[in-house]
Formats: structure tokens, sequence, C-alpha cells
């Protein structure tokens, strides 16, 4: 597999496509930290709320790459040199996933190394400390891993190089939309203060009263579907994403870790569907 | 005689036909092995199977003895190479650098061999052009530089040729017989050019339907294939003794036919099967080729 990962670094080395993506990754994350806190009207308030929200930039950029780098394999029969010449199938498909990590660990390093510097220059120190902190560089940072793996089984998986492209990132974008729909849902507390209503002259107003008992939440998702969502929401690196961005992760490095967990399961769903397939 | 390759009843199905039914094929080390059959016949099936590009639904094969499931399998494989379908490289990548790519596949040193690899293929001087603007007879030469990295002893092109002009034609067609000879490297080509094959093949295997028809050697059809006088005769034997008589080398077609593998004076071969009580009903010219032989063996019009 050595000789494998040492092809595909050979490649990606010329890769024009790699550097490029790298560049706009920066650029990203300049315009991230800036937007970001010029939007919140902040001065000095360090650049945390922003510079974790790029991992959205990553999954679609690591979409693109691995499709077209990866999938070559694909469109130019270079599979079949590898196979012919007695690389198993699992070799192949774990030198490709190493090669597809690698570039998203690049792309996720960038950013934060982007953020941090520019971020610390125009904000002022990370509001984020010791710990906590490095579990927000390192959790956001397993997101974009993660996505590279489902990336990478797309790319693995689809024989057309232009549709595991598009599948990928349409995928990636369901994933965006349900993370946010879950990462509310998830967020709702099971019980609210009641609202009552308030008479402004001609206008009527509910607004929440804190000094009666609270009641159950109608938002609050409870019950059998309670669990489903739970998962999705820390599972999901797209659901993930929103916690860093919203810098709401109780336990980024829990987070992390369930990343890996995401990583290991799409890895090896993507392996059986390699093995299965006919390489034409 | 050493084979290097052997299959054993293999059989390749799909959900609605079946691409491969019972091959059992032998490749003799240091042959030309000339897979011959029509298109759909299943041979470029057959060589993605015995490749490894796709698993047989029966049925087995050894490369080099090593059978599959074997883990020596994935070893004898390291002494093979192959251009199955159309030429596998990397488009945006010069010839020099998909060769170099080859050899970190194949973990060998990066500059071994390389520009004695690219002249012996004729491509010394593509420089910095990219793959991806090659010909088509560029880019089967380099698919086949490709497949000679690591110094395999056995090579399978799968109709090399398609799509060359005749000059791309002949260089292919030296190419492989340089091969052979000076490199003693094994060849499995399959094609459905018989003329070009004729050229070049020292085996065939004809393979019809997914069925391998009939294995012979050049030998067998150049012997097959002589021009011969067909006689139909009355009786068979009166006509073979006749022929010992005048001493013409004859063989045996049939109860009544009789091929003769010289020129005959008719008149005296009419007498003397007179005398015998043996009447001749027709003679007749035979000259087939390798297309005829073809044809015959698996049917089909034959437009004379």
């Amino acid at each position: 597999m050595s000789n494998l990962l040492s092809a595909n670094f050979y490649r990606l080395a010329r890769c024009k496509l790699f550097y490029v993506l790298l560049a706009a990754q920066a650029l990203f994350e300049v315009m991230l930290v800036q937007s970001g806190q010029a939007d919140l009207g902040l001065t000095n308030a360090g650049p945390d709320s922003s510079m974790f929200a790029y991992p959205t930039w990553s999954f679609l950029m690591v979409s693109a790459l691995c499709g077209l780098f990866l999938g070559s394999g694909y469109s130019s029969g270079t599979f079949r040199n590898q196979m012919i010449c007695g690389r198993s199938r699992s070799q192949i498909y774990l030198a490709n996933w190493i090669t597809a990590l690698f570039v998203a660990l690049c792309l996720g390093l960038t950013a934060e190394l982007v953020g941090a510097v520019y971020g610390l220059a125009a904000w002022g120190p990370f509001q984020l400390e010791g710990w906590e902190l490095a579990g927000y560089f390192l959790g956001t940072l397993g997101t974009v891993v993660a996505g590279a793996s489902l990336a990478a089984a797309f790319s693995m998986s689809i024989s057309n190089r232009s549709a595991a492209i598009v599948a990928s990132l349409l995928v990636f974008v369901v994933l965006l939309f349900l993370g946010q729909i879950v990462s509310v849902l998830i967020a709702e507390p099971p019980t609210v203060p009641p609202m009552e209503e308030v008479q402004l002259g001609n206008i009527t107003m509910y607004q929440p009263n804190y000094d009666a008992p609270e009641v159950p939440n109608p938002s609050y998702v409870g019950g059998p579907l309670r669990f489903p969502l739970e998962v999705a929401a820390y599972l999901l690196p797209t659901s993930q994403y929103f916690q860093f961005v919203n810098l709401a992760a109780e336990n980024p490095w829990g987070l992390f870790g369930l990343s890996m967990l995401f990583t290991a399961l799409t890895t090896a769903v993507g392996l059986v569907i390699f093995q299965k397939k006919d390489v034409k | 005689m050493e084979a290097v390759l052997q299959t054993y009843g293999l059989c390749k199905g799909y959900r609605r036909f079946t691409a491969l039914e019972h091959v059992n094929m032998t490749v003799p080390k240091g042959a030309i092995y000339g897979l011959v059959g029509k298109n759909g016949a299943g041979k470029t099936t057959l060589i993605r199977v015995i490749c490894g590009l796709q698993e047989p639904t029966a049925g087995d094969y050894s490369l080099y003895g090593a059978r599959l499931g074997d883990k020596a399998l994935h070893r004898a494989r390291r002494r093979m190479g192959a251009v199955v379908e159309t030429p596998s490289l990397y488009p945006d990548m010069t010839a020099e650098q998909n060769l170099k790519l080859q050899h970190r596949v194949l973990g060998l040193p990066e500059d071994k061999g390389i520009e004695e690899l690219l002249e012996l293929v004729g491509l010394s001087n593509t420089g910095k052009k990219k793959a991806g603007h090659f010909s088509l007879g560029m880019k089967q030469r380099l698919g086949i530089a490709i497949a000679l990295c690591g110094d395999p002893d056995f090579l399978v092109l799968d109709e090399p040729t398609n799509g060359l002009d005749p000059q791309g034609i002949v260089e292919m067609r030296e190419l492989i017989l340089q091969l052979n000879r000076e490199r003693q490297i094994t060849v499995l080509i399959s094609s459905h050019i018989l003329d070009e094959l004729s050229k070049l093949a020292t085996h065939y295997g004809f393979l019809d339907g997914g069925r391998l028809v009939r294995q012979v050697t050049a030998q067998e059809v150049e012997a097959a294939c002589r021009k011969c006088l067909r006689a139909t005769v009355t009786d068979a034997h009166a006509l073979c003794f006749v022929l010992d008589q005048l001493g013409l080398p004859y063989e045996v077609a049939g109860d009544s036919q009789v091929d003769i593998y010289q020129q005959v004076n008719v008149t005296q071969l009419v007498e003397a099967l007179q005398k015998e009580g043996c009447q001749l009903l027709s003679l007749k010219e035979r000259d087939e080729s390798l297309e005829s032989y073809f044809i015959n063996l698996v049917g089909g019009e034959r437009h004379e």
C-alpha cells in the first residue's frame, strides 16, 4: 500500500487544482473571519465565533477534488493497472482514502492556521481557552476528515466521475440542511415558560411568562425519535459543524471521537462496495 | 510444455446472459496466443477475468501455477502486464510521468529503465506533451509501455490494433514480435482481425458465444488451411488405394471425400478409379484462409 500512496502523492504534488483549493480555502477563511466579526460589530472579541465556520467550504472542495482526483481511476482506467499488477482492492481503496484524508487535513490546517493568524492580528486573543480551544481546533478538523471519508466513498463507489461529484455535493448540501434542522431541534428544551398575551394599544403580542410554572415545549422532540435525532446531531459531521460554529459544543473532544467513528463507518461501507464493483 | 495461464471450466454470467461458459484454455510459455472471436464472443470478458478485474461466476484459472484464491496469485500477477480495452493512462501527465507513476505503484526505482521503455515503444521524443494529446496509436504504445513496467514475462493485449492506421498496425505487430523474440515474453492477444493475427500467433483459441470452440497451434491451422483438391467418390477406400499407388499425399475428409494435397492428372485418376470400380463424383479446389477456417468453425455466411 505504501507504493500506491507514493504514486498518489506523486500525482497530488502535480495536481494544480489541489493548490488552487488550498489558496481558496485560505482566502475563504480570511473572508469568514472578517465578515463574521464585522457582522457582530465586535472589536477585540477574538476570532472564535467565525473561524470555525470553514468546514462548509471544505466539504464542497473535498468533494470536488476527491471526485476529480480519485475518480480518474475509473475514467482513465488506471485502477486496472493497479489491479493487474497484483494490488488488492482493499489496498487501492485505503491508499485513496488516506490521500483524501491528507487533502482534508491540508485544507483544514490551512484554514485554521490562516484563521488563527489573521484573527488574532485583527480581533485579538481567543475567547475560548486551553483544552476547550484545542478541542474546537481538533473537532472542526475531525468534521472535515469525516467529510473527506464520505467523499472518498462516493468517488470510489460511483464509476462515472461526474455523477460521483454531483452525488457527493448533493449529499453534503442535504446533510448541511439536515444538520441545521437537527441542531435546532436538539437544542430545544423539554419545557418552556408559558406564553402570555400582552396588549400594547392595538397590537397583541405574546411573551414568555417567567413567573408561571413551565409547560411542555411543543417543539421538543421526545419519545422514540429522540435517540436517532441525538445520534444524527452528534455523529453527522454537518451537525457537529453547527455546534462548532455556534460555539455550542459541550464536548468538542467527544465530537472528534464521533467524527472518527463516522470516518470508520463510511470507510467500511465504501470498502465493501468497491470490493464488489466490476472495474471496466 | 510449461503453461503460463490455464483456465478450468471458467464461467462468467450476468443477470440476463452468460458471457463465458466452461472455458478451458492453455497459454504455453513463449507463445503468442491469438484469442479469436466475433464481437461479443467473450474475449474481453475472459481477459478481464484473468487480469483480476472481475470475478468468475464458476470455474478457476491459474497464472504461473497460482490458482484463484491463492495468496501466490498476487505475486504471480507481478509477472504480468496487460492493456485491457483502452490504454489506461493519466491524460494530464506526460509519457515519462505515467511510467514513473507505474514504477511507484510497482515499488520500483522511479528512473529504472524508463528511457529504454520509451525508446522501445517509439515515444522517446514526446517530451512534455501530455498523454491526453497523444494520437490513438501513441496512446496504445504508451499503454504497452506501462504494461511493460516491471519487466513482465506475460503480456495480455486486448485488441491492440483497434483504431490504428495501417502503419500503426504494422508497428504494433513489429513491437509484439520483438517483445516475444528478444525478451521471450509470452503474449495473449485478442483480435477479430484474423489477417493480422495470422502474421503473429503461434497458437489460437477460437471463442464463440462464450465457449472456447477450438484450441490449435499455428501449424495445425496451416495444415487445415492447406491448398488441396477435394475429391468426392463412390468408394473412398478405392480412391485411397489409387492415391497410394500414385504416391500422392492425401487425407480422408469423410465417408466419401478425400483431400489430395498435390496436383493431379485427372484423366489418369479417373482411369485408375474405373479399374477399381469407383466413380469420381466431383473434384473441387479448396484454399482455406484463416478467415474461412474460423467461419466454418463458428458458422456464418461465406462471402466469396
